[in-house]
This record gives structure tokens, C-alpha cells and sequence, in this order.
């Protein structure tokens, strides 16, 4: 038995750092006397050990179990402790080793360490150096192992924390996504929150006007009467000084009866014309000819008023129209300038406007339009804000009736006006008739034309 | 002596109407105008008994304005000296409501829907006005 190499002998104090589990040694020493006592003083550390007498047997030893620490002494028959580290290493780089050197080595301290030994005892063996040194480099496996252990544990927090991430990214594109679905839908509802207050402004407008429409119509139905059922009455109850007034107010029951009919018949035109039910049949009208006719017809009534009516134009070019109601239009044209004038006369005159229109003007040297009303002359029920200054309907019944059905020929109207007193001038168009439109000719053109606003 | 009644009414054969129901079924002395001056000086200095008065008025001017009868009646009603005359509003406008906010509007003291079916309620009417 050999000699140990050792300085001191252990006393008790061989506990290990608390929350370490047990070790386990591989003790690699050809000498077999070294290597029980160092066994026992191990594993009076604390630690299991296990030993080895050659490097063969140890990698032998080292490929059956998970070893912590292998302590190898580096001078060894035919393989020596440094080819073992290396092969060790290569195999388990895990494993902690320490070195045990002597004297004389071939080896330097740095060679060794940077062969991957964890640490190196020198001989003589200290005990308490080598407890120090198996504890620290057991101590510092555990922490490396418990750092390894948080490492991967952190890794693992790190790819959650990366998962969680993308999916709040992923979360936060779908949320401005159905932000902006949301603004978009916002933007949509507004608008159709205006389109439903204009719809409701203009039902509440229509009603309105439908209210002021009946108030007016109304009111223009019984004014006739009032002097029709008046008249007849006087006349029925014998109230009359003379057989001429009997005669005279049954000829002014007769006027206002067909004041009467007239406004019913336009306002029956005009509801038609509401209700787009009007019929306008287009076809080739010989415009100079109608002019003609209807001024001789109406000549006889402005005769009548000591009026003079005279038609002005030559080789008017035919239109493309409906013949009864350019007549209706003329009519109604005429027999206001008529109604309206007291001196002087109507003048009709009709030329070629642009290239697609011919226009006709109705002037006349009566009472005139006030300048305010030229807009509104066109326009139906008048204003909500009613005053009782006016009558409403009457003629102006009649001009926008004209003015819709010269607008369903395609054409346009105005009015021109210097002022009251001072005449006014009606001015229409007609679409002029085109060669190509014959084709279409053959019966007429059917349109089934709607009031446009 | 005959009462005196005024007709303000701008269409002639309503105005004819009034004139000849008056006289010829009432007995009165009957003036139509619609002239606003006219009308103005007349309540004042006329010896007027009693004003029909038509709403809508198309020839009535006032300052250069057009008024309706409604209008009339509160400028009539102003003048301390024709305050008494009593005024009935002769209207087509016969609207629910309108009779109610004619009067107030107007401070008339009564108010008649033409068309004017029966002629000796009328003159009635007119007479108890008159009382």
C-alpha cells in the first residue's frame, strides 16, 4: 500500500450547500490504494462514487450513467488522465473534470484547463482543497444547470411572450380593420341618416304644400260659386228692378260657372300631369300652320277687347311635338296675354333658336309681372307662408300646367317682364323636327312622360 | 234712415253679389271699395255702420305694401274713431281653423264662409252686427 499523499484528515464538516441533490463521482487512479481512500473521503462528503482503475474503463463506466464529476489523476499507464479528458469531453461535454497533477507532467496548468477541465488539485492531496474544489464545481454545475434550466425557461416565457405578441399584433390589425369597417359603416349610416332627414324635409315640404294645395283650391272653387248660387238666388227670388239685370246677372252666373269649369279642368290637368299620366304623342307639326290657326281663333275674343292680335312670323320650320298640346300651350298663353291686357295688343312671333329648338314669344302690352313674382309665376302651390294678398291659382294654374308640358316636349319657358304695367313677353321652346325622326314618325311616338320636379 | 254698409272685396262679381244681397234683401246704403286710402278715410268721416271685409285682396295697398283684409281690419281697428265699426270677414277660405285664427288675427268682431248659401242668414247676421 502506498503512502497517501494527503495533508490533513476530513472532519465533519463535509456537508454540501443545501438543495443540491446528491452527486455522482467517477473516480479515475491506477493506483488502487489511492483511489479507496479518496472514495471514502467523497464520499464521506456526501457524494456517490464510483471508481475507475484505467481510462478505458472509465469511458466505460462514464457511457453506463449520468456522472456530475469525474476526478482523474493524468498520469495513467497507456492512456494517460489528458487523452481521457479530451475523450471524455468530446463525448460528454456536460461532465465536470478534475484533474489531479503531479510534479512533473508533460502538461501545463493551461493546457489542461483549456483541454475543459473544470479544475486541477495538485498532489499532495489537501483534503479540505479538495472538498473545496468538488464542492464549487458541483455548486457551480447546479447553478449552471439551474441557469440552463431558467434559460430555457425564459426561452420558452420569451417564444410565449412572442406568440401572445404576434397574436395581440394580429388582434390589433383585426381591430383597426373593424375599426375601419365600423368608420366606413359610421360613414354610410350618416349619409343615409341625411338621405332620410332630406326625404322627411321633403314629405314635411309636400305636405305642406299639399295642405296650402287644397286650402287654395278651396278657396278658388267656392269664389265662383259664391257669385253663381248669389245671382240665382236674386234672380229666383224676384230681386231684380229689371228684366236686363235678371238677364245680366243669369249671363254673370253663366260667366263665373265657366270660370268655374275652367279652373276645375285645369286643376284636373294638372293633377293628371302630377300623377305622370300624361299622354304626349310626338310627331312632324307644321308650327307656322297651328300659329295661324289658333291666332284667327283668338283674334275674335281679343277683338272683343278691342285688341289687336297679329301673328308675325314667316316659313316657321316644323317641330317635332305634340298637336294638342302646343294648342293647349298656345291657348293658355294667348288667353292670358288677352285676359290681362286692356290696351294695345298680343303679338306671336316664332324663329329658329340654336340648332335644335325653335323658340316662340307670346308679348303683350298689359298689366305686366311685379318683378319679385317672375320666378315664382311657374311655380305650383306657391309659397308655405301664406298671405291672403293674392289670388293664387286662376291663370297662375295655367302657366304652370304650360310650363309642364312644354318642359315634357323637351323645351323650356320664361317669363320676361320690365315690371307692372309694362308688359310681358313669354318666351318658349319646342324641339324643331328632324329628318331622322321620320322613321320614328310612322304613328307617332308614345311617351309616357312624368312631372319632373 | 238706411244703414250704411261698406264692402271691401277685389273680385267683381263677389263685390256685385254683396252690393245687390244688401240692398235689394237688406235695405242698406252700400259702398264698395278697395281703395285703402278710401277705406281709411270713409271709416273715419263716411258715417260707415258696418265693413264686409273679403280676405284676399289683390289690388289693396298700404304704404307702397299690398295687404289682405286681415291686415285692414287691425288698421281700421286702430283708429280710435271707427274702433265701434264692427267688421265681418267674408272669405273662401274655409279651412278648419281658419275662421278661429282669421279673428283673432284680424280683431273682427264676425266672420262668413263664402259661398253664401243662405242669403237671409246672411242679412241676419249682418243685422245683429249692426245691433
Amino acid at each position: 500500500m502506498k503512502t497517501l499523499p494527503l495533508q490533513a484528515v476530513p472532519k465533519g464538516h463535509a456537508s454540501r450547500p443545501t438543495g443540491y441533490s446528491q452527486g455522482l463521482v467517477l473516480l479515475v487512479d491506477d493506483d488502487e490504494g489511492i483511489r479507496e481512500v479518496l472514495q471514502e473521503i467523497i464520499q464521506l462528503f456526501g457524494f456517490s462514487c464510483k471508481t475507475a482503475e484505467n481510462a478505458v474503463d472509465s469511458l466505460r463506466i462514464l457511457g453506463k450513467e449520468r456522472f456530475d464529476l469525474m476526478i482523474t489523476d493524468i498520469k495513467m499507464p497507456s492512456m494517460d488522465g489528458m487523452a481521457l479528458l479530451r475523450e471524455a469531453k468530446r463525448k460528454y461535454p456536460d461532465l465536470d473534470i478534475i484533474m489531479i497533477t503531479g510534479f512533473s507532467t508533460d502538461y501545463s496548468f493551461n493546457d489542461v484547463v483549456i483541454a475543459g477541465a473544470s479544475d486541477i488539485i495538485t498532489k499532495p492531496i489537501n483534503l479540505e482543497e479538495i472538498e473545496a474544489k468538488i464542492n464549487r464545481v458541483i455548486r457551480e454545475r447546479y447553478l449552471r444547470k439551474e441557469l440552463e434550466q431558467k434559460n430555457l425557461q425564459l426561452r420558452s416565457y420569451l417564444e410565449d411572450l412572442q406568440l401572445t405578441k404576434d397574436r395581440l399584433e394580429e388582434q390589433a390589425r383585426k381591430l383597426v380593420g373593424a375599426v375601419s369597417e365600423i368608420e366606413k359603416a359610421n360613414t354610410v349610416i350618416e349619409r343615409q341618416n341625411q338621405k332620410i332627414l332630406k326625404a322627411n324635409w321633403e314629405l314635411e315640404k309636400a305636405d305642406k304644400m299639399k295642405s296650402t294645395f287644397l286650402a287654395t283650391v278651396s278657396h278658388e272653387l267656392r269664389t265662383p260659386l259664391n257669385s253663381i248660387i248669389g245671382f240665382l238666388g236674386l234672380v229666383l227670388d224676384d230681386l231684380c228692378e229689371s228684366k236686363e239685370e235678371e238677364k245680366t246677372l243669369l249671363g254673370d252666373a253663366l260667366n263665373s260657372s265657366k270660370n268655374l269649369l275652367f279652373l276645375i279642368n285645369n286643376m284636373l290637368d294638372l293633377a293628371k300631369i302630377e300623377a305622370g299620366k300624361v299622354d304626349i304623342i310626338l310627331e312632324r307639326l307644321d308650327l307656322q300652320e297651328i300659329l295661324e290657326e289658333v291666332a284667327s281663333l283668338l283674334s275674335i275674343q281679343a277683338k272683343q277687347k278691342n285688341l289687336y292680335l297679329t301673328q308675325k312670323s314667316d316659313k316657321v320650320p316644323p317641330v317635332y311635338a305634340d298637336r294638342g298640346k302646343v294648342w293647349q300651350i298656345l291657348n293658355n298663353l294667348l288667353g292670358n296675354a288677352i285676359k290681362y291686357t286692356e290696351h294695345g295688343g298680343i303679338e306671336i312671333k316664332a324663329g329658329v333658336c340654336g340648332s335644335e329648338f325653335v323658340e316662340i314669344e307670346v308679348k303683350d302690352s298689359g298689366i305686366g309681372v311685379p318683378v319679385e313674382q317672375k320666378k315664382r309665376i311657374f311655380e305650383r302651390f306657391v309659397q308655405a307662408d301664406r298671405d291672403y294678398t293674392r289670388k293664387q291659382m286662376g291663370t297662375g294654374l295655367g302657366l304652370v300646367i304650360t310650363k309642364s308640358l312644354v318642359e315634357m316636349m323637351g323645351g323650356t319657358i320664361r317669363l320676361e317682364s320690365e315690371g307692372e304695367g309694362r308688359g310681358s313677353q313669354v318666351f318658349f321652346t319646342l324641339p324643331l323636327y328632324r329628318e331622322e325622326q321620320d322613321v320614328e314618325e310612322t304613328s307617332g311616338e308614345r311617351c309616357f312622360v312624368g312631372f319632373q320636379e | 234712415m238706411a244703414k250704411k254698409i261698406m264692402v271691401v272685396e277685389d273680385d267683381p262679381m263677389n263685390a256685385k253679389f254683396f252690393e245687390l244681397t244688401l240692398k235689394r234683401r237688406g235695405n242698406f246704403e252700400v259702398i264698395v271699395t278697395e281703395d285703402v286710402d278710401q277705406i281709411l278715410h270713409l271709416v273715419r268721416h263716411g258715417s260707415i255702420d258696418m265693413i264686409v271685409m273679403d280676405v284676399s285682396l289683390s289690388n289693396s295697398y298700404y304704404d307702397g305694401e299690398r295687404v289682405d283684409g286681415l291686415t285692414l281690419s287691425q288698421l281700421i281697428k286702430k283708429h280710435e274713431s271707427a274702433r265701434e265699426i264692427p267688421i265681418l270677414l267674408a272669405t273662401a277660405h274655409a279651412m278648419k281653423g281658419e275662421q278661429e285664427m282669421f279673428l283673432k288675427k284680424s280683431g273682427a268682431d264676425g266672420y262668413l264662409s263664402k259661398p253664401v248659401i243662405d242669403p237671409n242668414e246672411f242679412i241676419k247676421k249682418v243685422n245683429d252686427l249692426l245691433a
